[in-house]
């Protein structure tokens, strides 16, 4: 029953990809500059010193001349065979730089998401079981500088201060090059902010639900205080710390970007960048498809997890 | 007969903004083995702080128990370290709550929440619990109790969630079951089938119960004993003949002229009506009174009444009232 449901909500997830995927191309159709001079290793300012039956040239070859709505639906078809076509500028497939980015970011990803869940989670909670006693004071201080520090500052402070000052972690490149204590400044400046509102959330709604005729129940069943919070009381509270963790996503994506570049880590976002200085439009149009695919797929599994934690919401 | 739960000058106080709110005001009442205590008074007069302070189960802060003490087999239960009060609740002391709707916990099991307390204090493995679980539900008489192990509470109506909560509460065959307002939330016809239920399985299990409720009605159908509360203290107790034959305190006979009967509600399409009104309301817990609590509302009131609080005085065998006047109150 289960996998009828998840068949389902991947087909109604399709129109939300075919929507990412219009909106990059668009944006890469949109964005200043020409892409075929860009194509011809051209300086973008050297405009009026280019030969123009050169350009026309080279127009045709890449397709450019064809009528928007056609380029678009070549690419959009073969973008659903998994071909994003190949670099105007670097001449590589675009699905090969992105497959070779995915890896760095994905393991970013799931480093920060586990850390933000795993110490926003346990922040909260401690928030609401001693609320109003020191502890909780000292977490919610911690969630309110968490939720008020800009990503790209806090990894400049952390690199400055771990990296540069006290060299403990390596100053920035890949995993392959320093090993995993690579991620490690990076995970914790893109986990904080998204640390900061699970620590709120799950404290708000804990002592909603700490303060509910059910809890009374079980404290009168004689069962120990913590069964009483995680069991009965977070297993209720959950619900709204998922939401708050799935639409995380769309904004660790954004700090992704900023971080991967700050630290050199050879990623999505770097990647994304690195299209964008150099006005690569399929690279661009590759990564972005990816990372809405990524985020769509991600609001599909939340609403999967509501369906296995909240048995009222089962169909 | 040795009780086997006593309350002695109970005193329950809460901080609130607006001061000290003292909801149990020096209570005591006592029920025996088997025995059914009724305890009644209007919604706001401290009955179900009282059977919360027995477990300790009021939020603190800002409830907190100030003085007297809760005797259960030679231990005041208000001193007793956490750990044991826990050993104490659900396995020897049970409660069931008014509101059936919320008092289970909606993401678990009905088996699961009937097995916890098995588990906890018989040490029985899950799947002991969950047979001895069935065999609960049987005696509630849910039916199709096999399938309802694994079902939710959303899924059952409010009847039968009250019934789940008394197999929960009885799981462990407690001595004492505290049931307060186990009806108030359910249909006419429900709540006698459940006033029945609890009646049936006290016999069958020889369990004392406490019946909270602010209908004499109900304690009419099922006590043997009733204690009357208004503003956080006790004001009558007797048996519940004398009771009804020679009411003691003014408060009892308006309360007793409040019953609604059966024959207007069945007009009244089963909406429960309030009939005669107790004109006025129960006064602040919070202020600070001298005299009687219940002057101001009261038609018998004499100068001395309003000064001076009446003692609870025994007016004849077992039959207690804090009043200074003489029956009857016509
Ligand atoms: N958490 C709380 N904080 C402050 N005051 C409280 C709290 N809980 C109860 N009280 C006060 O204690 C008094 C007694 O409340 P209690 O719930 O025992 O009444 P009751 O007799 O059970 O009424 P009902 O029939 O409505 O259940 C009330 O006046 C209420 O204002
Ligand atoms: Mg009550």
């Amino acid at each position: 029953m289960l996998t009828t449901v998840i068949l389902r909500r991947l087909l109604f997830s399709f129109p939300t990809i075919l929507g990412v995927a219009t909106l990059a191309f668009l944006l890469g159709h949109m964005s200043p500059g020409d892409p075929a001079i860009a194509a011809m290793g051209l300086d973008l300012d050297g405009e009026s010193m280019i030969d123009p039956d050169e350009l026309a040239r080279v127009r045709e070859e890449l397709g450019l001349n064809k009528p928007l709505i056609v380029q678009y639906l070549q690419w959009i078809g073969n973008a659903l065979q998994g071909d994003f076509g190949t670099s105007y500028v670097s001449s590589t497939e675009v699905s090969e730089m992105v497959f070779e980015a995915l890896p760095t970011t994905m393991l970013l990803l799931v480093l920060t998401m586990s850390t933000a869940i795993i110490s926003g989670m346990a922040l909260g909670i401690v928030s609401a079981v001693f609320r109003g006693r020191s502890m909780d004071y000292v977490a919610r201080m911690i969630a309110i500088i968490g939720v008020s520090t800009p990503t790209f500052w806090f990894a400049l402070v952390l690199m400055l201060t771990f990296a540069f000052a006290i060299p403990i972690f390596p100053m920035n490149g890949p995993v392959s090059e320093h090993g995993l204590i690579a991620m490690a400044l990076p995970t914790l400046a893109i986990a904080l902010h998204p640390a900061a509102l699970i620590a709120r959330m799950t404290r708000s709604s804990m002592l909603e639900v700490l303060s509910q005729d059910m809890i009374r129940t079980a404290a009168a069943k004689g069962l120990g205080k913590w069964r009483v919070f995680m069991v009965h009381g977070l297993r209720n509270a959950i619900n709204p710390v998922i939401t708050v963790i799935g639409f995380q996503f769309a904004n660790l994506m954004g700090g992704a970007v900023a971080v991967e570049f700050i630290f050199s880590l050879p990623g999505l976002g770097s990647l994304l960048i690195e299209g964008i200085y150099e006005k690569d439009i399929l690279l661009i149009q590759g990564a972005v498809l990816v990372i809405g695919v990524a985020f769509a797929l991600s609001n599909l599994i939340v609403d999967l997890l509501y369906m296995v934690i909240d048995p009222r919401i089962r169909v | 007969m040795k009780p086997v739960l006593e309350l002695k000058n109970l005193q329950t106080q809460f901080e609130t903004r607006s001061g000290i709110v003292r909801a149990v005001d020096g209570v005591s009442y006592h029920v025996n083995h088997g025995e059914t205590l009724g305890v009644v008074g209007e919604s706001g007069c401290g009955k179900s702080v009282t059977s919360l302070s027995v477990l300790r189960l009021i939020p603190n802060p800002p409830g907190k128990i100030v003085g007297g003490s809760v005797m259960f087999e030679g231990e005041d239960l208000t001193q007793v370290p956490d750990h044991l009060i826990r050993n104490i609740r659900g396995k020897e002391i049970s409660m069931i709550f008014q509101e059936p709707m919320t008092s289970l916990n909606p993401m678990m099991t009905v088996g699961n929440q009937i097995s916890e307390p098995l588990i906890r204090h018989l040490g029985l493995s899950k799947k002991d619990a969950l047979d001895r679980a069935r065999e609960m539900l049987d005696l509630v008489q849910i039916p199709d109790s096999k399938s309802w192990l694994s079902g939710y509470p959303h899924q059952m109506s409010g009847g039968m969630r009250q019934r789940v909560m008394i197999a929960m509460a009885l799981a462990c065959d407690p001595k004492v079951l505290i049931a307060d307002e186990p009806t108030t939330a359910l249909d006419v016809t429900i709540q006698g089938q459940i006033l029945i239920l609890i009646k049936e399985l006290q016999e069958k299990l020889g369990t004392a119960v406490i019946m909270i409720t602010h209908d004499l009605g109900v304690v009419a159908e099922v006590a043997d004993r009733v204690v009357v509360m208004y503003a956080g203290r006790k004001v009558e107790e007797a048996d519940i003949h004398t009771l009804f034959e020679r009411p003691r305190h003014p408060y009892t006979v308006r309360l007793m002229t409040a019953i609604p009967r059966l024959d207007r509600i069945a007009a009244a399409n089963g909406a429960p009506e309030r009939l005669t009104e107790i004109p006025g309301t129960v006064p602040l817990l919070s202020e600070l009174r001298s005299g009687c609590a219940f002057f101001d509302r009261c038609a018998f009131a004499s100068e001395q009444c309003g000064k001076e609080a009446p003692v609870l005085e025994e007016k004849s065998r077992g039959h207690w009232a804090a009043c200074w006047n003489e029956a009857p109150f016509q």
